[in-house]
């Protein structure tokens, strides 16, 4: 199993890196073609002022390519986690630190959600379009429990190494 | 380490090998070997009284506490 979701982990950085890459392509284009995408926005959107959501697009792309960093570390963290769990010493001190810089980098991602909502209801606003946003309470207890599970393995790994060298 | 284990007087005194005690208190030869060359950091209650018992003498003739300079 521990097999299975190294594999996972391997498959979402790949997604990760690849979204990042589409995102600021994207970006690049909202540039390179503004002209055009502007016309594109106003013809589909005639009620909406085209300058306000190509702005809202780009920042939405922004805010695409800076959650890879957080992600990145999510991922990257886990995979170390995984491979002490592999070589059979998990319960050590560095997890603990790991799941700590997990714990911020999924506050970031929360709080760059939370970015990308206020977005999501401006351009609500503006087009009449629901783009499906919605606040995750799930999300903020991840956090909080992963926070949570930093600090026990810090104490346990602490306790494991009081019993060492006891006879 | 301040604390020092004296147990090659009572492993004489009793004709016991340090692989024969530690068959006879349970605990491995290694841990064994670690406790009496200084390097255990803690030692379990059930471990002192087994070895108090296969030995036949009292913790303070295994334990000896030396101060800073000694």
């Amino acid at each position: 199993m521990l097999h299975a979701v190294r594999l996972i982990v391997t498959g979402l950085n790949v997604l990760n890196w690849i979204f990042a890459g589409v995102f600021a392509a994207v970006l690049v284009l909202t540039f390179a073609a503004e002209p055009r995408i502007a016309a594109d926005i106003s013809r589909t959107f005639p009620d909406a002022r085209a300058g306000a959501l190509l702005r809202d697009v780009r920042l939405v792309m922004a805010i695409g390519i800076a959650a890879f960093f957080p992600a990145r570390i999510l991922l990257v963290r886990l995979g170390s986690i995984l491979r002490s769990v592999e070589t059979g010493d998990a319960f050590v001190a560095e997890n603990g630190d790991r799941l700590r810089q997990m714990g911020w980098a999924l506050l970031a991602l929360q709080i760059l959600d939370l970015a990308f909502g206020w977005i999501a209801l401006s351009v609500s606003r503006t087009t009449d379009e629901y783009l499906g946003w919605s606040l995750s309470l799930t999300g903020w207890l991840a956090v909080l429990l992963i926070f949570v599970l930093a600090r026990v393995w810090t104490e346990g790994s602490a306790m494991r190494d009081d019993l060492e060298g006891t006879v | 380490m301040p604390i020092v284990i004296r147990l090659d007087d009572r492993l004489h005194d009793r004709r016991l090998t340090l692989t024969e005690l530690a068959t006879r208190v349970d605990i491995t030869l290694a841990n064994l070997s670690i406790l009496k060359t200084g390097k255990a950091r803690a030692i379990r209650f059930s471990t002192l009284e087994a070895l108090c018992r296969e030995l036949d003498c009292q913790p303070g003739d295994l334990i000896e506490f030396l101060q800073e300079g000694e």
